[in-house]
């Protein structure tokens, strides 16, 4: 919520059917100042008509788009100065140098001169190109090219940047500086709404995220609130030098522990609740067995997961 | 505004920085005219050849005849078969060769012109054929003077140039009707193949531009403009300005270039230029719709530059429509942009009108290329919106 409480997006109700498919199923949530938020779901869950409704490129059959209390609407330009959009596909000039790209988008929302020259520098320096930003966008790796992407759409100081799939097919490397940015954007007070099907993406970036599937938003909430839905618990596993079936009984003992088993190689599997605040006790009841404690592993459960029970299937590629 | 100038800008800069642009947009233009210029314009004296072996004073008449127009040099050549020859290869536009037959009173002096196939050559063989006549009949005055008086043929010769002397004086002059103001001016002629030049590049570069707006397409950029507080007019008309400007670019490089560095005098500036504006829009509209309605790069540039250079041939861009049968001439007026600017350029260039001549072109043109580009916005418009 910004200053006087408003978020910065707020879709309510959005449907969008292409002949017999229903893309986009009643699709609703909100985003506050700051927040990134994760819009999750396999190819082909509806994620990019609903991005496209909401930069308002496509018109909704039903429901409304509102950014920093301006509609959205396909025919008016109004309120789209407060949105970034970073298309999923690149969409940039290979033929333009990385700096003339950006002087053209900047131009686009209205920055000239000095400020479009300052900016450009600073979204130039956010997304590490800085030293080759007078090159040919088309001489760029694959991964620069996203980078320079990405900045077009930062480039305007939106209060909401929309990022649709921005780490597809790229290495590890750029994957990772383009992560950071985003995480910064966060920082700085930028509203960010992340689609990805990259799970680990998700939990690395977003404070609340919403699965999609079948153009249908199946959950919402914070990561731990989307997992204590689901029922799952954290699992600790325990190497151990001595008697496993004295130190499971041990475990099993402890508070907040619903189940404890141990294997044949000295290993104990304990599924126990909110495990980091109840990892010490539970080490000490199996230390008072007699046992070596070797090696401790806390596995939490992911929004993997949470999106296998939701979906009731793995996420597809 | 922004928006329409920060498309107009990246249309350009995308097209600067295209290093052949440089070449196809200035050099290659420039280039023919002045190739096409040299080889038709340069010169307009007409180059002859003569074989003389006779001598006499009917064919000196005939070669002073010549040398006093001042629009032709003949050169002395040994033989018929090198005369045949050069005129056969283009090297002289003509000559005339003089035998001699009979003997004593029925000698005649036989004075055969060998035409070309430029036909430059034939206002001088009326001139030689002339003074040939005028050569004839002083000769048949002396022989009548000398055989009715019994004077010698000095003496009779003196009497006839004295008689004819004493007569009203007749001086020759010629005028071919359409070409004289070329003849005055070489210019003029330079100045035609320029403007077919012009037509042709204008209309060409105006389609080759359509792939940019394609690409823009297919390069996602459109649609992230659309997601940008810019609207769909505001896209359209970025577009169709920056379609307009490269061909307008086009025509200064051309009228700018050829008049500076060529000295072409284009009579009337201001119909050549609106001419020219005019042509802009034709190729701008058309550019616009092969760039939205196409589908791949390769498909857009390789019917631009089909019907870039089928059209200019069939408008009289790669030869004059003056040339052209009845039919051709009334199909290129139907079909082709070009056929309507290069014929108000030769009204003004060759037949020597005035602005007003331009006028019926430059309006159809204009018509036309305001037609397409409405036709082209609203193809562009239903594409954009269905993004």
């Amino acid at each position: 919520m910004d200053a006087d409480g408003a978020p910065t997006l707020v879709v309510e109700g959005l449907c969008k059917t292409f002949g017999d498919l229903q893309a986009v199923r009643d699709v609703s949530f909100t985003i506050a100042p700051g927040e990134t938020f994760g819009l999750l779901g396999p190819n082909g869950a509806g994620k990019t008509t609903a991005i496209s409704m909401i930069c308002g490129l496509l018109d909704p059959d039903a429901g409304s788009v509102t950014v920093c209390d301006t509609p959205i609407r396909i025919g008016s330009t109004k309120g789209r100065r407060h949105i970034g959009y970073v298309p999923q596909e690149l969409a940039i000039y290979p033929d333009m140098s990385g700096r003339d790209n950006l002087r053209f988008f900047a131009r686009l929302y209205g920055i000239r001169g000095a400020a479009a020259k300052t900016r450009i520098d600073a979204v130039l320096d956010v997304v590490g190109l800085a030293d080759r930003a007078d090159d040919v966008a088309k001489e760029y790796s694959g991964g620069m090219q996203r980078r320079l992407n990405i900045a077009a759409g930062m480039l305007h100081q939106p209060s909401l940047l929309i990022l649709d799939e921005p780490t597809v097919g790229i290495d590890p490397q750029s994957r990772n500086a383009i992560l950071q940015a985003v995480a910064n954007l966060g920082d700085e007070g930028m509203s960010v709404l992340y689609t990805t099907h990259y799970m680990e993406e998700a939990e690395r970036l977003c404070r609340r995220v919403s699965i999609m599937d079948h153009g249908v938003i199946l959950a919402t909430g914070t990561r731990r609130e989307l997992i204590a839905t689901v029922g799952e618990h954290d699992t600790v596993g325990i190497t151990i030098v001595g008697d496993p079936a004295a130190a499971a009984t041990a475990a099993a003992s402890a508070p907040g522990v619903t189940e404890a088993s141990h294997a044949a190689d000295n290993r104990i599997d304990v599924v126990v609740d909110a495990a980091s605040a109840r990892l010490p006790d539970l080490l000490q009841r199996i230390a008072a067995t007699g046992v070596t404690i070797q090696e401790v592993e806390v596995r939490e459960p992911s929004l993997d997961t949470v999106f296998l029970h939701v979906t009731g299937t793995a996420l597809r590629d | 505004m922004n928006a329409v100038l920060a498309i107009i800008a990246a249309n350009l800069r995308r097209m600067r920085n295209d290093r052949s642009n440089i070449f196809f947009v200035v050099v290659l233009p420039l280039l023919i005219v002045v190739t096409l210029g040299l080889a038709f314009g340069g010169d307009t004296n007409v180059k002859l050849g003569v074989v003389d072996p006779v001598r006499n004073t009917a064919t000196r008449d005939v070669r002073a005849a010549i040398s006093g127009t001042d629009e032709a040099a003949a050169e002395t050549l040994p033989d018929t078969s090198r005369l045949r020859h050069d005129v056969a290869r283009g090297v002289l536009d003509g000559g005339w060769y003089v035998t001699r037959s009979g003997a004593g009173d029925d000698e005649t002096t036989v004075i055969t012109w060998v035409s070309g196939t430029t036909g430059n050559d034939i206002p001088m063989q009326n001139v030689a054929m002339s003074a040939a006549r005028v050569a004839s009949d002083r000769a048949e005055a002396v022989r009548i003077v000398t055989r009715t008086t019994g004077a010698d043929p000095a003496a009779a010769t003196r009497a006839v140039d004295r008689a004819s002397a004493s007569g009203p004086r007749v001086e020759r002059a010629t005028t071919t009707v359409g070409s004289d103001k070329a003849n005055e001016d070489s210019t003029s002629i330079r100045a035609v193949l320029a403007g077919s030049q012009l037509s042709l590049f204008i209309f060409l570069t105006s389609l080759m531009g359509a792939s940019s707006l394609l690409t823009s397409r297919q390069y996602g950029v459109t649609r992230r403009t659309r997601a940008a507080p810019v609207s769909v007019p505001q896209i359209i008309a970025g577009e169709a300005l920056s379609r307009y400007i490269v061909a307008i670019i086009q025509a200064a490089v051309i009228l700018l270039g050829s008049t500076l560095f060529f000295g072409i005098d284009w009579h009337s500036p201001l119909a050549v230029i609106l001419l020219c504006a005019a042509m802009a829009l034709v190729g701008s509209g058309i550019a616009m719709i092969l760039g939205t309605l196409g589908r791949s790069e390769q498909q857009v540039n390789a019917i631009s530059l089909l019907a870039g250079l089928a059209l200019a041939a069939l408008g009289g861009s790669m030869q004059p429509l003056e040339f052209f049968p009845d039919v051709m001439r009334t199909v290129a007026f139907c079909v082709t942009p070009h056929a309507w600017m290069n014929n108000a350029l030769w009204r003004i260039l060759i037949d020597g009108k005035g602005f007003s001549a331009a006028v019926p072109a430059i309006l159809v043109l204009s018509a036309a290329g305001l037609v397409l580009i409405a036709v082209a916005s609203r193809l562009l418009a239903r594409r954009l919106r269905a993004m």
